[in-house]
C-alpha cells in the first residue's frame, strides 16, 4: 500500500463478559480505498464495524483515523459517518430534511445547506425527491438517501453496515456497481460490511475476510479467489472442491492426500504439511477438467468417477462426479464442453495440481 | 377509492360505534340541553337560559376554582409527561429486555385501585406518615412537616404519583417505534442530549406524548376524589368537587353543574390544543 493510511486498526480486542468477540485485529486501511469486511453472521465484522464508528468500544488496541487516535471518542466527534442496514431515515422528516440534518445542527445557513443538499440528491441519483417523505421511497431510494445523509458532511471515512442486504437481487447488483461508482467519483474511504462474498468481490479494492473474531486473510479480491490463504478463505469465496484425506507424501510443493476411501488427489501445498497428517484439499470446479474415458487410462493426475448429475446452470453446466469411494466433486464446464456427458458416464477428472491448494486440517475446521 | 362502506366494515365498528352513541354522545347532549335550564328549589324548568354560563364565569366562586383546576391539571401534567418520557426512554433504551418487566410493575400499580393508592399518599403524606417519621428520626426536621398533606401540593405529588403509570403506556408504545438505529444514526450525525431529543425522539413519539399530557390533563384536572381526600381546606376544592355537589344533596342544581361541566370541557379542550400546537412547534425542524 503506497496511498496514505485512513484507518489504522491495532490490536483491537472485544469481549463482552466473558465473551471475546474479537481478537487482535490489526488492519491498516488506505485512502481512497475500498474495503470489505467479509464473513459468515456472529464473525465479529459488524462489531469492528461499530468500534471504528464509536458505537462499541474496544476493550483493548487502538483505532486512529488521519493518525488522530480516536479510540476513546464518541461518534459525534470522530470522522465516520455510518449507512444503516435498514436506512434509519428519521420519518418525521422530509428526505432533504434527512440529508441536510447534520448540516443544520453545524450551523450551516440554510442556502448553503439547499444547496449542498441538492448536489447529493443528484449523487445518489434522487433529484427531485427532495420533499418526499421517508415513508414514499422504495427500498432502494431509502438506502440511496441513508448514504447521501452520511455523506452530507464530508466524513474520512464512510462506514457502510451491509446496506444493500435488505433489496433484491436484481436492485442489489445494481446498486454494488453505483456505490463503487459513488466510491471513486468522491475518491472517499469506504468500509463496507457484508455476509456476500459477490457483493465484496464486486465492489472491492480489498476485502478482510473475518472469521470467529478473527482477521484470516486480507487482499485484493483476485488474491483471495486465487490465492485462498486457508480452507476457511477458500469455502467461503467463490464455490469450491474441498476432499479431506492424510497427507500420502510432498514433492516439490505437490503434496498428495489419501482419503479414507483410498482416493488419491494432488495439489500445491501453502504451507509445510507432515505425511500422514490430515489435510484438506481445495480445488475451483472451473479448474477441474473432464474427459470421457476409462478409469484404466487415467494418468496419475487423473481420478476415474461417474457421473451423478449435470446441472444447467446457462452460462455454464456444472457436472456432479462421484469418485469411486464415495467422494463428490463438481466441474464447470461450458455448455458446447459437455455434449455427450449424460448421468451414469464413466469419465475421468483432473486439475493441474497448482490449481488446488492444501492446507492442514479438516473441513469445517476453523482457518 | 371513495365507495359505500362493505357491510364487512359496518359489522365491525357499528356495535362500538352504536354503543358510543347511546351511552357517551345522546347523554352528553342530553346534558348539554339542560346547562341552558333552570332550577327554581327542587324543580327544574326547562329552557334556554345563558344565566348558569354567566354565573360560572363571573362569580366569586366559580371562575377561581375553574382556574384552580386548570392549574393543578397543568402542572401535573407538565411533572407527569417529562417523568413518564424520561421512564419510558430508560425501558425501551437504558434497560431494554427489563424495561418488560418495569411496565410489568408500573401495570401492576394500576391494578392495586385508586383508592388504596390514595390512602397509600396518605401514609406517605400525613403528619404522622412515614415522610415525616423518617425525617423527625433523621433529626432534619423538629416537628412534622404538616404543608406535606392538606394542601394544593399534596394534592398535585398525589395525582402525579396516579397517574404516572397510565402516561408511560402511551409514550412507551410510541417510542417502541423508535429504532436504536435511528438514536444512533442521530449521534453519528451530530445530535447529542437535548437535541437529540427536541429534533429526533420527542418528534417521533409527539403522538404518544400528546395521548399522555391529554390523560393526564383531564384526569387530574377531572378529579374530585383526591382534593377530597388530601387536599385539606385550602386546596380541596376543585371544579369536579363543585359539580359533583351539584348533582347530590340538598341545594342540587344540576343544570349548574352542567353548565360547569360544559365550561371546564371546553377549557380542557382549549388549553390541550395549545399545547400540542405548542409541543409542534417546539420540535419543528
Amino acid at each position: 500500500m503506497t496511498a496514505p493510511i485512513a484507518v489504522e486498526i491495532t490490536g483491537v480486542e472485544k469481549r463482552f463478559g466473558d465473551h471475546a468477540v474479537l481478537h487482535g485485529i490489526d488492519l491498516a486501511i488506505g485512502e481512497n480505498e475500498f474495503v470489505s469486511l467479509l464473513g459468515p453472521s456472529g464473525c465479529g465484522k459488524t462489531t469492528l464495524l461499530r468500534i471504528v464508528a464509536g458505537f462499541e468500544h474496544a476493550t483493548a488496541g487502538s483505532v486512529r483515523i488521519r493518525g488522530e487516535d480516536v479510540t476513546g471518542l464518541p461518534p459525534h466527534r470522530r470522522p465516520t459517518n455510518l449507512v444503516f442496514q435498514r436506512g434509519a431515515l428519521f420519518p418525521h422528516m422530509s428526505v432533504a430534511e434527512n440529508i441536510g440534518y447534520s448540516l443544520k445542527l453545524r450551523g450551516w445557513p440554510k442556502a448553503r445547506i439547499a444547496a449542498r443538499v441538492d448536489e447529493l440528491l443528484h449523487l445518489v441519483k434522487l433529484d427531485g425527491l427532495g420533499g418526499r417523505g421517508p415513508t414514499q421511497l422504495s427500498g432502494g431510494q431509502i438506502q440511496r438517501a441513508a448514504l447521501a445523509r452520511a455523506l452530507a458532511p464530508e466524513p474520512s471515512v464512510l462506514l457502510l453496515d451491509e446496506p444493500l442486504s435488505a433489496l433484491d437481487l436484481k436492485l442489489r447488483q445494481h446498486m454494488q456497481l453505483e456505490l463503487r461508482a459513488i466510491q471513486r467519483a468522491l475518491g472517499a474511504t469506504f468500509i463496507y460490511v457484508t455476509h456476500d462474498q459477490t457483493e465484496a468481490l464486486v465492489m472491492s479494492d480489498r476485502i478482510a475476510i473475518m472469521n470467529a473474531g478473527r482477521l484470516v486473510q486480507v487482499g485484493t479480491p483476485r488474491e483471495i479467489y486465487t490465492r485462498p490463504a486457508s480452507i476457511f478463505a477458500s469455502d467461503f469465496i467463490g464455490e469450491t472442491n474441498l476432499v479431506t484425506g492424510s497427507v500420502a507424501g510432498v514433492e516439490e510443493g505437490v503434496v498428495t492426500l489419501v482419503t479414507p476411501g483410498g482416493l488419491r488427489v494432488r495439489g500445491s501445498a501453502s504451507v509445510p504439511l507432515a505425511a500422514g497428517s490430515t489435510a484438506t484439499l481445495s480445488v475451483r470446479p472451473e479448474a477441474v477438467r473432464l474427459r470421457k474415458g476409462d478409469p484404466a487410462d487415467a494418468t496419475p493426475d487423473e481420478i476415474g468417477g461417474t457421473i451423478a448429475e449435470v446441472v444447467y446452470l446457462g452460462s455454464r453446466v456444472r457436472i456432479e462426479v462421484a469418485a469411486p469411494d464415495g467422494t463428490l466433486l463438481w466441474a464447470d464446464l461450458r455448455d458446447a464442453e459437455t455434449t455427450g456427458l449424460e448421468r451414469g458416464m464413466v469419465v475421468l477428472l483432473g486439475w493441474p495440481a497448482d490449481a488446488a491448494g492444501v492446507w492442514p486440517g479438516s473441513e469445517g475446521a476453523e482457518g | 377509492m371513495t365507495a359505500r362502506p362493505s357491510t364487512a366494515a359496518v359489522r365491525q365498528i357499528g356495535p362500538a360505534t352504536g354503543f358510543f352513541l347511546v351511552f357517551f354522545v345522546v347523554p352528553l347532549a342530553i346534558l348539554f340541553a339542560m346547562s341552558f335550564w333552570t332550577q327554581d328549589g327542587f324543580e327544574r324548568i326547562p329552557g334556554f337560559d345563558l344565566a348558569n354560563y354567566l354565573k360560572a364565569t363571573t362569580s366569586r366562586l366559580y371562575p377561581a376554582v375553574l382556574l384552580r383546576t386548570i392549574l393543578v391539571g397543568f402542572v401535573t401534567a407538565a411533572i407527569v409527561v417529562p417523568v413518564a418520557y424520561a421512564l419510558a426512554w430508560l425501558m425501551r433504551f437504558t434497560f431494554e429486555r427489563r424495561g418488560r418487566l418495569i411496565l410489568g410493575v408500573v401495570l401492576i400499580s394500576l391494578f392495586s385501585g385508586y383508592l388504596v393508592r390514595i390512602y397509600a399518599w396518605r401514609t406517605i403524606l400525613g403528619t404522622e406518615g412515614l415522610l415525616n417519621a423518617a425525617l423527625l428520626q433523621l433529626g432534619l426536621i423538629s416537628e412534622p412537616i404538616t404543608a406535606l398533606i392538606f394542601s394544593p401540593w399534596a394534592v398535585m405529588i398525589v395525582l402525579v404519583g396516579l397517574l404516572l403509570p397510565l402516561a408511560v403506556l402511551p409514550i412507551w408504545s410510541a417510542m417502541t417505534n423508535v429504532g436504536r438505529d435511528h438514536v444512533e444514526g442521530a449521534r453519528d450525525l451530530g445530535a447529542t442530549g437535548l437535541r437529540l431529543h427536541r429534533t429526533i425522539i420527542l418528534p417521533m413519539v409527539l403522538p404518544g406524548v400528546g395521548t399522555a399530557f391529554a390523560l393526564s390533563f383531564v384526569l387530574a384536572a377531572g378529579d374530585f376524589v383526591v382534593p377530597t381526600m388530601v387536599g385539606g381546606a385550602q386546596g380541596g376544592t376543585m371544579v369536579g368537587n363543585l359539580i359533583a355537589n351539584e348533582f347530590r344533596g340538598s341545594g342540587a342544581d344540576w343544570p349548574m353543574g352542567a353548565a360547569l361541566a360544559f365550561v371546564i370541557m371546553g377549557l380542557l379542550v382549549l388549553v390541550h390544543l395549545v399545547t400540542t400546537r405548542l409541543l409542534r412547534v417546539v420540535t419543528r425542524w
